[in-house]
């Protein structure tokens, strides 16, 4: 909760101002759109100054035969998506939009956010991630400059990738007041060839075995719960039925019951939920894909859940309804079990976040090369001070 | 890799003026003899000439000394050597770049990482390569091959280095649907402009923190050198269909690529050239192409064969509606092969045609092609000048060649401002002044036309942070040298966390 | 000819490489993967494209011949794969011919390397002074001598002696000393033409067997065959190596012992290379330049005649694996390739395969090996390995350098490899002999 002013920016050059404004006076701001991912990162003091991204949640452009929209940071990624697919397009971020965010904000995850905190969903697998989705950025800055980066066409390398350099950053360098995007035909017609065992080395088999195989799915996913896992892939088109069934042979070859689903949508919409929790503790393995058997058994000793993309090595362990303590141990287990991989803590009740650093890493010269990135975009430290790695 | 043979081990007179003074240069250059042998550092004006310029002939300048580190540890060493005695560096990979990004800097050291040329380790179950800047990108795929390739594949492929993709992020004729070397490289060593040496990423996708490798590829050598670069290959294709199909001009297959797409088809690839450039391949290859047409488009789909075959007969229907008046279908490799090194050695092909060239890079949103293309046509005209073009199709990246003779009287002058003519068109079209090549020194005069004030501001805070004193690849990407100012203090603690009433890790 | 006027640039006007053609390269470095220097070293002044920067750089007023340049041009092997690989047609052949003779009249060579390349060019074009030694050859072998030599310790210091002596290749002196082959040799059946036949300098002395074979598969495939024992030598060496005079002389007498023959054949790939390109080293003389463009329109290697023609006698079985090395001046130089594995896999039961790295030279390269023998010895090994992998049971070259440097790397390295020239293996299968 703010404690102090919260105001919603309608253009590039009030929020640079806003910014601007606070920085002089040393103040800590918070950029935020719906909410939805405020508990990420670590537990930082709380923001005098709030900058929300509601006023800048329009759709400017959508140049339907060039496949690129411009829009604002604070529209919600369900909103935009419906518009899209009026036009039979997508943009193929596709993380949960929930849990709950702010009052009032009940429509999920804004763009803004989900590129500020590089979110993602089973679409990465084949579209690849938000930062590389975004072409273009217009950005305040606590100078109160408004600066631009990239532009409107897939292909560019005029300038530096500031659009790179804002995803992921958790608002800590400035907000994102425009964003360029790349779209995607939407396929109208889906299927997933589902593979279900419950031995994770089988699993991490078969998944193992499509990744490495030309199917080309647009999502290719693992998940565990209880005792029992799945392989998922799905794919799109005209022929998404006849290539889901292609797949089966490669996931029954490790002794798996496969089948395809054409009704798919529940399938994939729990296995975005699988990213969140209310009350758990979720934390994210980036990891390489010879280790997918090892975070499903991880899960499985853990009671934990998980959902991955099974050819990024990309994973999602998710643990309800334990003592804090137990929580904390869960982590710290998940790290020793699969360290070196960077492991994060998203979702986490309060004492988690305090107990351990959610970020583990990186550290070194790596670490101090960012802040003096840091240094540069923001001297006073105003933008979400605090809440990122290393303490940015 | 073998010692070259040397004239003999005694250093020469190093060129007045490397650095500050002609006493620290001489110091810089034995320091550099001690770190990488003096067999791999050159410093005789006629051996510098030939390190005076990349893959464009216009700009050339020597450096003080050419040196050629044979690993990372001689790298970092030959930068901190620089940083000290406050000299600017240059790296350069291969010397293929279109831009003038490997340009040397006079009084400068240039740092040639061809002898770093071998791969490292080939992870196929995790789908890494990981290699020295030198290798050159079709040797990524060879490696892999041929159950797997690395997609982003630059026409100049053969010899054009990773490390080089790396600084321009480098794309390719399958980069419309595969995607360009930033979408594939999960992990950087770096030495950095003091001579530190970083590691961000590895072979896991998603580290925590800023995306740095975002921020490094692409960066055009500016913000330091990697040293090894880990990347991501995928599965080949099960299939590829490739054909090239002529027309009466590049609008028509133009609007072949714009119903392609919004048609939902994802080729592999679309290429078009125009009949300039289709001659002087075929003056080249002698692939049996027709000259007298006003385009050529190669098109090739990959993907699950049902897929392909589909998709390939939609291909064929569209090509037909636009008035094709031949469409080859390439029925072996062989073919493909030999389609693809026409539309490939297409630029140094045009050195048959026209004595000289300025190849450009104009990026515009693919709707816009065919007005851009008059645009072009008219200001071919207005200046009385050739101009070839040869484009990646799928999104919208222009070659225009504008051909003149640098013997006729003015004839270079006109070219350049027909070429400046162009970029501007592009811009004004919505698109970008380089899609691939880069800005080096080519383009940094075409900087303002698509970037304000405030942008190259923002540019200069990143390069700041990774280079405050100017010296890593000066006078590239930026039309003019900026100063950093205050380096802003190390990343200050909050009074109230420093007090104690916030904890911290 | 006249004293070359007085240079205030490094080239002087005898035949300077042509800015016209220098021009022609856009410094795109498609070039340099296939070069051999820059394969060994990654270093631009030992590529291609920094060659010709440096031919360029001397044309610049006040430039002069340093010894830098000199390197470069003589690391050179002269193997022309940057031809193959260029895709703007420069036309680095002949850049390089004219280069090397300016280097060879103006570099200012050491006593002992002048003395050295003197000693080559007295002794290898002369068939009669290179037989002479090889009895001698034959002794040292006997002997034992080059163990004597390594241990020594004289190889080492002196790496040209131990080249030179591990190149001398192990032929039986009754070879070396046979008969020569008749002057004239009438086609079997219907007559299909008369062509000229260059006996060579090394390849006569040293492969005589592979000329007898030569000029036996001609005349059964109907050609009959001239085989005048004048000139001794085409030249090639000189021209390739930049002794200017010596080429030039041995071209003019080329050309005119073969004046009455429609067509001219070489079974050399260094040879039938340097015969085509005696239009551009006589391009200055008005009284021999267009003799010598149709001289050279003339001009074939044996497996470019050959294959032109539907074949004639009958080819036997000879069940063995090869594999074909391509020589630089056949493949690059000349551009045939086809042509000998056409003429190869017609023969029945014989299994042609394709060694790795196909246009990487071998570093014979004319007399590289003699006067370069460290690159020339690592392209030797890289050349051998690749050989090694195909498991073929012999090599088959067209290039009498090719095969003396195959087979001494090959047997220095512990496996050695026979090799075979295309005609040998041709008349084995007309004759249904097995190959020796």
């Amino acid at each position: 909760m703010s404690t102090g002013t919260s105001s919603s920016p309608r253009t590039a050059a009030e929020a640079a101002e806003a910014l601007r404004a606070a920085a002089a006076q040393g103040a800590r701001v918070r950029i935020a759109g719906h909410g939805t991912k405020l508990r990420w990162g670590r537990p930082a003091l709380p923001p005098e100054v709030e900058l929300l991204t509601d006023s800048l949640a329009a759709v400017l452009e959508h140049n339907e035969g060039d496949f690129t929209a411009v829009v604002g940071p604070g529209l919600p990624l369900a909103a935009l998506q419906d518009q899209l697919a009026e036009a039979g397009q997508m943009l193929a971020v596709d993380p949960p939009l929930g849990p709950t965010g702010r009052e009032g904000a009940d429509d999920g995850a804004t763009i803004g956010g989900a590129v500020a905190c590089a979110d993602s969903g089973p679409l990465r697998h084949r579209f690849k991630a938000a930062r590389d989705l975004v072409i273009g950025v217009q950005v305040a800055l606590t100078d109160g400059s408004v600066a631009r980066a990239g532009g409107k066409v897939i292909k560019n390398v005029a300038g530096y990738d500031l659009a790179k350099l804002f995803t992921g950053s958790f608002g800590t360098l400035g907000m994102m007041t425009e964003l360029s995007l790349r779209l995607h035909p939407r396929a109208a017609r889906t299927a997933t060839a589902i593979a279900e065992g419950n031995d994770p080395r089988a699993l991490a088999t078969a998944a193992d075995a499509v990744a490495h195989r030309p199917f080309e799915p647009d999502c290719l996913d693992v998940r565990w719960g209880g005792d029992r896992g799945a392989v998922l892939a799905r794919f799109g088109g005209d022929t998404a039925g006849d290539q889901a069934a292609r797949v089966l042979a490669v996931l029954r070859e490790a002794g798996l019951q496969a089948r395809v689903e054409e009704d798919d949508d529940a399938l994939w919409a729990a296995q975005r939920a699988g990213q969140r929790s209310e009350r758990g503790t979720v934390v994210r393995v980036a990891h390489t894909q010879d280790r997918l058997a090892d975070v499903l058994t991880g899960a499985r000793s853990a009671g934990a859940g998980a959902v991955g993309r099974a050819g990024l090595g990309l994973s999602w362990l998710r643990l309800e309804d334990a003592e804090p303590g137990a929580a904390i141990a869960f982590v710290q287990d998940v790290r020793t079990r699969l360290g070196p991989a960077p492991c994060v803590v998203l979702d986490a009740p309060e004492e988690v976040r305090r107990a351990l650093d959610p970020w583990g890493g990186p550290d070194g010269g790596t670490l101090e090369l960012m802040r003096r990135v840091k240094a540069r975009f923001d001297p006073t430290g105003a933008c979400n001070p605090g809440v990122y790695v290393g303490g940015i | 890799m073998t010692a070259h043979p040397q004239l003999g081990t005694e250093p020469e007179q190093p060129q007045p003026g490397a650095g500050a003074d002609g006493a620290r240069g001489r110091a810089l250059i034995a320091r550099l003899r001690e770190i990488v042998g003096a067999e791999h550092v050159f410093t005789h004006p006629h051996q510098l000439r030939t390190y005076a310029s990349d893959g464009l002939l216009q700009y050339s300048q020597h450096p003080a000394a050419a040196v050629v580190p044979g690993d990372a540890a001689e790298v970092a060493a030959v930068v901190r050597a620089c940083h000290e005695a406050e000299v600017p560096w240059v790296a350069r990979g291969s010397g293929s770049g279109l831009s003038g990004g490997a340009l040397p800097v006079e009084d400068g050291i240039l740092v040639a990482l061809t002898r770093m040329n071998r791969i490292l380790e080939v992870d196929l179950p995790n789908q890494r390569v990981v290699c020295e800047p030198g290798v050159t990108n079709i040797a990524i795929s060879q490696a892999v091959g041929p159950g797997h390739f690395y997609p982003p594949d630059p026409s100049s492929q053969i010899i054009c280095s990773i490390g080089g993709n790396v600084a321009e992020n480098s794309g390719g004729a399958h980069c419309f649907k595969y995607g360009f070397t930033t979408n594939y490289v999960t992990g950087l060593k770096v030495v950095l402009h003091d001579g530190e040496q970083i590691e961000i990423g590895g072979k896991e996708p998603d580290g925590p923190g800023y995306d740095l490798l975002g921020a490094f590829v692409g960066s055009e050598g500016t913000l330091g050198v990697a040293t090894e670069i880990t990347v991501r290959v995928v599965p080949s294709p099960e299939a590829k269909r490739t054909l090239v199909a002529f027309f009466p001009s590049p609008a028509h297959a133009g609007r072949v690529v714009s119903d392609v797409v919004r048609g939902g088809i994802i080729p592999g690839a679309m290429e078009i050239m125009d009949q300039m450039s289709l001659r002087a391949s075929e003056q080249m290859a002698n692939a049996g192409w027709p000259t007298d047409v006003g385009a050529a488009l190669l098109a090739e789909l990959d993907g699950s064969e049902d897929a392909c075959e589909a998709g390939f007969e939609r291909l064929r229907e569209i090509c037909e509606s636009h008035e094709a008046s031949e469409i080859k279908v390439a029925s072996d490799e062989a073919e493909r092969a030999q389609m693809w090194h026409m539309r490939k050695a297409a630029f140094p092909a045009m050195g048959r045609l026209a004595s000289h060239y300025y190849v450009q890079d104009g990026v515009i949103p693919r709707t816009k092609l065919p007005e851009v293309l008059d645009r072009i046509d008219a200001l071919a005209e207005q200046y009385d000048l050739r101009v070839a073009n040869v484009f990646h199709a799928g999104d919208g990246n222009l070659h225009p060649l504008v051909c003149y003779d640098a013997n006729q009287e003015g004839e270079a002058e006109r070219a350049e401002e027909l070429a400046g003519e162009i970029i501007v068109a592009c811009v004004e079209a919505g698109g970008s002044i380089t899609g691939e090549h880069g800005v080096g020194v080519d383009k940094k005069r075409y900087m303002p036309k698509m970037f304000s004030e405030a942008d190259l501001s923002a540019f200069q805070k990143l390069r700041c942070a990774f280079d405050p004193n100017g010296r890593t690849n000066p006078g590239k990407v930026m039309p003019t040298p900026r100063l950093c100012g205050e380096v802003p203090g190390p990343y200050r603690q909050h009074p109230l966390e420093q007090a104690g009433l916030a904890e911290r890790f | 000819m006249s004293a070359p006027a007085v240079a205030t640039t490094a080239w002087d006007d005898h035949k300077p490489p042509e800015p016209k053609l220098i021009e022609d390269c856009v410094h795109c470095g498609f070039c340099l993967p296939t070069c051999p220097t820059y394969v060994l070293w990654g270093e631009e002044m030992d590529s291609p494209r920094g060659r010709i920067q440096l031919m360029d750089l001397g044309h610049e007023q006040g430039s002069s011949l340093s010894d830098e340049m000199v390197m470069h041009f003589d690391n050179c092997l002269g193997c022309m794969a940057c031809v193959t690989a260029c895709p703007s047609g420069v036309q680095y052949d002949k850049l390089l011919e004219d280069t090397r003779q300016q280097v060879e009249r103006r570099a200012d060579r050491s006593l002992g390397e002048r003395l050295y390349r003197q000693a080559i060019f007295a002794l290898v074009p002369h068939p009669g002074r290179l037989r002479a030694t090889a009895p001698l050859l034959a002794l040292q072998r006997r002997l034992g001598a080059d163990a004597l030599l390594q241990r020594s310790g004289l190889l080492d210091r002196v790496p040209q002696l131990r080249s030179l002596l591990s190149l001398a290749p192990d032929v039986p002196l009754r070879k070396a000393l046979g008969r020569p082959i008749p002057e004239h040799l009438p086609g079997r059946g219907e007559r299909r033409g008369r062509v000229g036949f260059l006996q060579g300098c090394v390849q006569r002395v040293f492969f005589g067997d592979v000329n007898k074979a030569t000029v036996a598969v001609l005349a059964a495939e109907g050609w009959d065959v001239h085989t005048p024992a004048l000139p001794r030598c085409c030249g090639a060496l000189q021209l390739h190596a930049g002794d200017d005079a010596g080429s030039v002389g041995l071209a003019k007498a080329t050309i005119a012992a073969f004046a009455d023959c429609d067509v001219v054949v070489a079974n050399a790939a260094g040879c039938g290379s340097a015969m085509k390109d005696y239009p551009h080293s006589l391009r200055d003389d008005p009284a021999w330049a267009p003799r010598a463009e149709a001289f050279a329109a003339k001009v074939r290697d044996v497996t470019e005649l050959l294959a032109a023609d539907a074949p004639r006698a009958e080819r036997h079985p000879l069940p063995l694996k090869v594999a074909y090395h391509d020589a630089c001046h056949l493949a690059h130089a000349q551009g045939v390739r086809q042509q000998p594995r056409d003429l190869l896999r017609a023969i029945p039961g014989l299994e042609v395969v394709e060694p790795a790295e196909w246009e990487l030279c071998c570093g014979s390269a004319g007399i590289y090996n003699l006067v370069k023998p460290e690159p020339a010895r690592e392209l030797g090994k890289r050349k051998v390995e690749n050989l090694w992998a195909t498991g073929a049971t012999a090599i088959v070259a067209g290039n009498p350098g090719c095969t003396l440097q195959i087979q001494a790397i090959s047997e220095a390295e512990g496996r050695p490899l026979r090799v075979f020239h295309p005609m040998e293996v041709l008349h084995a299968s007309l004759t249904a002999r097995s190959l020796g």
